[in-house]
């Protein structure tokens, strides 16, 4: 039984594999996207139950995804997770203005961690 | 009406007077002569009339009558001649001749029948009837005396200066009276009942004339007049008013003679005092001008003075008071500047004087000397004096000298500024355009003048002095607080700049631990058992991997930092063979490059290479990264490395068949965190400090230069150079 579906837009390879790999293990159903526009994309087409989004990314920064995201009307309602290791106060409070429904540091937070506050969210 | 009998007398006693009066001066010249002439036939004119009024005999009447004709026929040359002396007129000279030749023709004939023959008996008195003659004499008359009109008035209008502007207008006035109202006389001779008023035309010719020589220095008359004159007016005035009251009394009442006496005496005491004070008012405004109006106005400035503050204000206001309350031509002021030395003069305004001719007064020094010792003022006239009463011979000289070039520069006065015992300044002055020299009065309050002026604008100068200090110090102040904002920018951006690299840092720092720490917390809570051996493998290559990489980036961050400090500087130079470092380093690649299918290719150079001056650790490490970046950024290929001699530089090369870098990315390639855009792609993680690091090395080597050429898609080809020496 799939739990919900999760797209992870992050361009490591490595952080992909961790998340995905333990996403899967507490039964979500993961699509993964490793920059922006394939990200909005899989969006738009697979209309995932929650994003998480990370912001330092190589072409289009998450920001911008997010933004992207919430205008959209295919995606404006799927909450986003941004979950970065960039602390930067002007990026995080420009995410929330922008609609972001939580925001946390990775190093912060190990994998079971995230799961906990995606279903958290899921169930709001 | 006997009264009126006497009117021509007392015209004649008027303008025989003001003849005589100007004959009088000093230096008469044709000018005054041909006056005294006119005024001479004039008064022939009126005495005749007088005498003829007063005849009872027929024949009397008839000969006083021809005796006025003998000073009237000679009426228009003389105002003709006298119009071209005072015009200054070269031409009308054959028109001169003419009208003398045709005055003298007249005068014979005046004395015939044919001239003036008969009488006509009037209420008033008896005239002589006008004859053949006496008409064409009336044509010349007139004719001729047109000229004095027109060459006065064409001279008024072009050549004359301000003051004989003046002169003209008031020669023409009078002569105007004279001869427009004196005409009316001639009426009688035709049978024309006039009774003679005309006779005041005499009177009032010479009032208007004396009032032109008076206050306009006509003909060059100058008239000092002094209190006493006014004096003597008054009692003159008192006596006529008091002769014409006596009369007037004894016309209407039938008093006793005592009586009569007594009341008149009475009134000339009433009259005579406020009589004296009303002329005396009325010589100051108008005829003492200068002494009245302007002692009041240099009063006025002497007290403004004291509240100015402002240095040209007060200088325009001492320049040009002066000069127009005592009506002078020129006048101005000199300061003296003490900053300089020797001291210097400088104009602090003139007007009417040249500005070279103000400094060249001064130039000597004498003057400048002259008046500091003596503080006191200095006339132009007394300048001979001076050099008589000196001892020195040297001075004897300097006072005629001076004297000279003040006639020269056409000054008069000087006034020393004195201020603290001290030399500040000169006011020099010109003439009065009057002609009238500087009375007295004028000089003492000329000195009180200069004296309020000396500290006023010393006041003024100290005041500028302050100003200026303020201003001065207004503008270090900015100029302080500019560079004191400027390093206050600079710091806020280097620390800008400064957090920016702690945010990335941090970041790139987080990257590897959030990884290998997720890892293991899920090996904690038993998920890494669950995986499959695949998973498991790679989870545990990627946390290896990332580990690495951890140690990579704290490397790079510190290498960094240590480097884009200004202290950093290499100090372990040696020399070198750069041959033997580039083997070594292509040795310590080579598995790597294997490993990922690329070839790494040492090109040995042509020639032997001499020795050179690096620092093993860090060239070491600069060559490292620049064939790890060749390897990381090629995906399939090769990386050549050589070194060669070219210019008397050794050129260092390491050319990949990479995937290039675009050219936007280039310009800002060696900077902190800058990463190309398609390096991401293949490499994500990369710090973005390689680059920097390399540079930071290279350029610590003197004259040492790092620089890339590339293409996207094509390659990259860096270069360093470092001078042999």
């Amino acid at each position: 039984m799939v739990k919900a579906k999760v797209l992870i837009i992050e361009d490591d390879p490595d952080q992909v594999f961790l998340y995905s790999t333990k996403f899967k293990m507490e039964g979500y159903e993961v699509l993964a996207a490793t920059d922006g526009l394939s990200g909005i994309k899989l969006a738009k087409e697979k209309q995932p139950d929650i994003i998480l989004l990370d912001i330092v990314m190589a072409d289009v920064d998450g920001v911008t995804v997010l933004r992207e995201l919430k205008k959209l009307n295919a995606t404006k309602k799927i909450p986003v997770v941004i979950f970065t290791n960039l602390d930067k106060k002007e990026l995080i409070n420009e995410a929330r203005k922008l609609g972001a429904a939580e925001i946390f540091i990775k190093t912060d937070f190990v994998p079971s961690a995230v799961v906990a506050k995606v279903a958290k969210i899921l169930t709001k | 009406m006997s009264f009126l009998k006497f009117l021509p007398l007392i015209s004649c006693f008027f303008v025989l007077t003001l003849g005589i009066f100007v004959l009088a001066k000093k230096s008469p010249r044709a000018v005054k002569i041909i006056f005294f002439l006119f005024c001479l036939v004039v008064s022939v004119w009126l005495f005749g009339t007088f005498m003829m009024f007063r005849t009872t005999q027929d024949y009397l009447a008839i000969f006083w009558d021809r005796f006025i004709y003998a000073g009237v026929v000679f009426v228009p040359a003389l105002m003709h001649h006298f119009s071209l002396l005072i015009t200054r007129r070269k031409n009308q000279r054959l028109l001169l001749y003419t009208n003398y030749s045709l005055a003298f023709v007249f005068l014979f004939l005046s004395q015939t029948r044919y001239f003036v023959d008969g009488l006509f008996y009037y209420a008033w008195g008896v005239h002589t009837k006008a004859q053949f003659f006496h008409h064409l004499f009336l044509f010349y008359f007139f004719f001729f005396i047109f000229f004095l009109f027109y060459n006065v008035y064409t001279f008024y209008k072009s050549k004359a200066n301000a003051l004989e502007k003046a002169q003209s207008k008031y020669v023409l006035i009078a002569f105007g009276l004279l001869i427009g109202i004196g005409a009316f006389a001639y009426l009688p001779a035709y049978g024309i009942s006039i009774f003679p008023f005309s006779f005041i035309s005499g009177v009032l010719f010479t009032v208007v004339l004396s009032y032109a020589i008076l206050r306009h220095r006509f003909m060059d008359i100058k008239i000092a007049i002094k209190h006493g004159s006014i004096y003597v007016s008054s009692i003159i005035t008192t006596v006529i008013l008091t002769f014409l009251f006596w009369l007037f009394l004894n016309k209407l009442f039938h008093l006793s003679d005592i009586g009569i006496a007594i009341s008149s005496l009475i009134f000339a005491l009433i009259i005579f005092s406020p009589l004296s004070k009303f002329i005396e008012k009325f010589a100051n405004k108008h005829l003492f001008y200068s002494l009245y109006n302007y002692q009041e106005t240099i009063n006025h400035l002497t007290n403004k003075l004291t509240t100015i503050i402002n240095l040209d204000q007060i200088i325009d206001l001492v320049v040009d008071t002066i000069k127009n309350a005592m009506q002078l031509d020129r006048s101005g002021v000199l300061l003296i500047d003490e900053s300089k030395t020797p001291f210097q003069y400088q104009i602090a305004k003139v007007v009417g004087f040249n500005k070279k001719n103000g400094i060249s007064l001064v130039q000597d020094n004498f003057l400048t000397r002259h008046l500091a010792v003596t503080q006191k003022l200095l006339v132009r006239e007394e300048l001979d004096f001076l050099s008589e009463q000196t001892k020195s011979p040297s001075d004897k000289q300097s006072f005629l000298t001076l004297k000279e070039h003040m006639a020269r520069i056409e000054a008069s006065l000087c006034l020393p500024l004195i201020s603290n015992n001290k030399l500040t300044g000169i006011i020099v002055l010109g003439g009065k355009i009057s002609g009238d020299a500087y009375t007295k009065e004028d000089l003492d309050l000329l000195a009180i003048l200069a004296n309020q002026a000396a500290i006023a604008i010393d006041n003024a100068r100290l005041y500028k002095q302050v100003q200026d200090f303020n201003l001065n110090l207004q503008a270090k102040v900015e100029e302080q607080t500019k560079e004191i904002t400027q390093k206050a920018k600079r710091l806020e951006k280097l620390l800008k700049m400064r957090s920016e690299f702690l945010d990335i840092a941090s970041h790139q720092l987080r990257t590897p631990i959030s990884v290998i720490n997720s890892t293991l917390s899920m090996m904690r809570e038993g998920d890494f058992d669950k995986m499959s051996k695949e998973e498991q493998n790679q989870m545990l290559e990627g946390v290896y991997l990332k580990g690495l990489k951890l140690r990579d980036i704290i490397t790079d961050i510190l290498s960094a930092s240590e480097m884009d400090t200004a202290e950093f500087k290499i100090a372990d130079f040696q020399k070198m063979s750069m041959e033997m470092m580039l083997e070594d380093v292509i040795k310590d690649k080579s598995p790597e490059a294997e490993k990922r299918g690329l070839k790494l290719i040492y090109q040995k150079p042509i020639a032997p290479l001499p020795p050179i001056n690096i620092s093993a650790r860090y060239f070491e490490q600069a060559l490292t990264n620049l064939i790890d970046n060749a390897i990381k950024y090629t995906p399939a290929g090769s990386i050549e490395v050589s070194a060669n001699i070219k210019n008397n530089n050794l050129i260092v090369s390491i050319k990949d068949s990479g995937i290039g870098i675009p050219k936007d990315d280039l310009p800002k390639l060696f900077k902190k965190f800058i990463r190309a855009k398609n390096a991401r792609q293949v490499y994500t993680d990369g710090s973005g400090l390689g680059l920097f690091i390399i540079k930071q090395i290279v350029e610590n080597h003197p004259g040492g230069k790092v620089w890339v050429e590339s293409k996207e898609n094509k390659g990259s080809t860096f270069y360093i150079q470092l001078p042999i020496i």
